[in-house]
């Protein structure tokens, strides 16, 4: 098996834990339902996709209660409009569209050069109808969310030579037809777009397509393709879901630089413009581009700290500094130990955390010891380090926002602050001396991705875990009845962004029900949650609302959050276990403010 | 694990049997779930568990233990 994970690459080692097909499958079959949230994706398709099935159950299953059902053949429009149809009544959470392109528009792929260009108009224009009417039935008769895959593109393009020295080659057309695709799932909410061509590039049309099974019975791709297919659905679902991975702890030795600088001293390891410095420094660029899209970054080798800070601060050629890190455990201590450490320094989850070390044996010890953590071992040549890290998807999110940008130096920032605060001996007197500034306002169109992303990323301080699509804030946005508020704090280190989220629901009359309310961890502690909850509150009670509802709905994740409403002086109304709900009907029930933070502003 | 061993583990997991379940006269008339989906998984998993490929009437001939192995005798993986 471990034969197997090095030839077929890094998709199968990571995602398929370098599993055999029919391991796979068996797998599925022992799978036990466990205390993992449910999920129920629908497929609907118009070729045979049954293969892909198992493949995405034993991916998705790592992170979900999974139940799959798959759409007849070639039955998708049915599907999609008749609320009596069976994928309408298993009421999917996410729906992933098959919709081929040899199949709806066969003359598009197979006739191209006997078609007229008013014919090839003609189809062009009937697809997009199609693709249209398609994806609003889809948003009008459910609310989930919908992945449709792009057309592939031809990989032998009908006119040949001539598709590169006309208008009208079948590739643009097929392109053309995308990009017609991508402004209308722009239009509709809920509507996320794959781009399989990605794939079928990265694999070559002849590892992709599988021509035996199409001609027999009509399912188009090899065993390698729908494995890829299989995962790029997964990383479109884990981060709808708040799953994508948060932080990359990377070695030093072999790993940022070639050679050990232990052994080898400043002079002689080797990273620069040239080979093979080069290919270090390629992969260093790769981890400065995944930083830059909010991925937080954290050494963790066995080296003497001073030999590694050298380098860090001096090295003339490397691209990774000091500051790029938001912590570093560069010591002789097992790696398993500082990992733990890392998540603690980061409060982040240990299944949020990537480790990609060189040695097998440091990276097998990670995967051992360490529960959740997501192990790369490097190839044993530099040369595919960059790509490695760019294919593996880990890390992948549907949008980006600025916050995203300075999330390094947050979080670094962060570690920072907590050591200052050891040298204070009360705590009042330490968050005084932060300055903190505080400001609370409602969302607008330029804050929604980022409070979309808060919903999708928040697991520890979040009362209901209510995962929100950009689409589902700029609705809450829009509605009389909702309110959603949004905190950004900044303080003497810099300014944090948005940090908090709450959405309160008064669809009940004279009554405010706080359906969302989350905290980015990195600042609980402060007592800004407090101040974000009470002035939400107050709001409410001035809004004419007679109560003011919250619930705790307990998850693996969020016990930090379970006090929460109690310590505010709400009086508890129900609770079963999980779902746990709240109550205040005075606003002197609120605990007396504190008195330590520098300003706080609320539009 | 012998050549042997790994056809009927691969076709175990398929069919969702024992290993003991799978004979060498074991054919798609003797397996309840050996219908034309499993006979793709199948195809898939064998591929590529013994690292071949097989041509378009191979693939429509892999419907019992004896031919799945001369088969994959005529490719190189000895029984």
């Amino acid at each position: 098996m471990a034969e197997n994970a090095s030839q077929n690459g890094i998709i199968n080692q990571l995602y398929f834990d370098g599993l055999p097909y029919s391991s796979i499958i068996a797998r599925n079959k022992a799978t036990q339902p466990g205390s993992r949230p449910s999920l129920k994706v629908g497929i609907l398709r118009n070729i045979t996709v049954d293969n892909y099935l198992p493949l995405l159950k034993y991916v998705l299953s790592k992170q979900f209660s999974v139940e799959l059902q798959q759409g007849e053949f070639d039955v998708i429009i049915q599907e999609a409009l008749d609320p009596q149809m069976p994928m309408n009544r298993f009421a999917p959470d996410v729906l992933i569209v098959f919709l081929n392109i040899r199949q709806i528009a066969p003359d598009l792929w197979y006739r191209y050069p006997s078609l007229s260009p008013g014919e090839i108009d003609a189809e062009k224009a009937s697809v997009v109808q199609y693709v249209q009417n398609l994806l609003e039935a889809f948003h009008r008769n459910s609310r989930c969310k919908v992945i449709f895959n792009l057309f592939e593109l031809p990989p032998h393009p009908a006119l040949d030579l001539a598709e590169m020295q006309t208008r009208n080659g079948q590739r643009e057309l097929i392109d053309g037809l995308n990009r017609e695709v991508l402004s209308i799932a722009r239009q509709v909410p809920d509507i996320y777009l794959a781009d399989l061509n990605v794939i079928l590039e990265k694999l070559g049309a002849s590892h992709y397509f599988d021509k035996r099974y199409w001609y027999m019975g009509k399912a188009p791709y090899t065993l390698e393709a729908l494995k890829e297919i299989a995962v790029e659905h997964v990383k479109i679902i884990h981060s709808l879901y708040g799953k994508t991975k948060k932080c990359l702890v990377l070695d030093c030795d072999n790993t940022l630089w070639g050679g050990i600088i232990g052994e080898d001293g400043m002079r002689n390891i080797r990273i620069g413009k040239t080979f093979p410095g080069n290919m270090f420094l390629d992969f260093q660029q790769a981890i400065l581009n995944l930083s830059s899209k909010g991925v937080i970054l954290a050494i963790c080798s066995k080296n003497n700290e001073s030999d590694v800070m050298e380098v860090l601060e001096n090295h003339p050629d490397m691209l990774l500094r000091k500051n790029n890190f938001a912590c570093i455990y560069a010591n002789w201590n097992n790696k398993a130990d500082n990992i733990r450490n890392i998540a603690l320094d980061l409060n982040i989850g240990l299944d949020s955390i990537v480790f990609v070390d060189d040695s097998e044996f440091e990276s097998n010890l990670v995967r051992d010891q360490v529960e959740g953590v997501t192990v790369i071992t490097l190839p044993k040549e530099a040369s595919g380090y960059a790509e490695l890290l760019q294919n593996c998807g880990l890390f992948d999110k549907l949008n980006y926002t600025s916050e995203d940008r300075k999330r390094g130096d947050l979080y670094r920032v962060n570690v920072e602050r907590d050591k200052l605060k050891t040298s204070f001996s009360d705590l009042h007197s330490y968050y005084r001396s932060l300055e903190m500034v505080i400001d609370i306002e409602p969302v607008d169109e330029f804050s929604a991705p980022r409070a979309s992303q808060l919903t999708q990323r928040t697991n520890q301080f979040n009362l209901t875990t209510r995962r929100y699509s950009v689409d589902d804030i700029t609705g809450f946005m829009r509605s009389p009845d909702h309110e959603v508020l949004l905190l950004k704090l900044s303080d003497k280190f810099g300014d944090m962004g948005i940090v908090g989220l709450q959405i309160i629901d008064y669809t009940e009359h004279g009554k405010a029900k706080i359906d969302s309310f989350m905290m980015s961890c990195r600042i609980i502690g402060r007592g800004v949650e407090n101040v974000f909850l009470r002035t939400a509150v107050r709001r409410s009670l001035d809004r004419e609302a007679a109560q003011v509802e919250g619930q705790f709905i307990r998850t693996g994740k969020n016990a930090l959050a379970s006090e929460f409403y109690r310590s505010n002086g709400f009086g508890e109304v129900s609770g079963d276990g999980t779902v746990f709900t709240y109550r205040l009907k005075d606003a002197g029930q609120l605990p007396a403010p504190v008195d330590y933070f520098k300003e706080i502003n609320i539009k | 694990m012998s050549n042997d061993e790994k056809l009927r583990q691969v076709m175990a997991d398929i069919f969702e049997v024992e290993t003991a379940d799978i004979h060498d006269d074991t054919s798609e008339d003797s397996l309840e779930r050996w219908d034309s989906i499993h006979q793709m998984n199948l195809v898939f998993a064998l591929e590529e568990a013994f690292g071949v490929q097989f041509s378009d009437d191979e693939v429509l001939r892999l419907t019992d233990v004896k031919t799945i192995k001369n088969i994959l005798q005529n490719k190189g993986t000895g029984f």
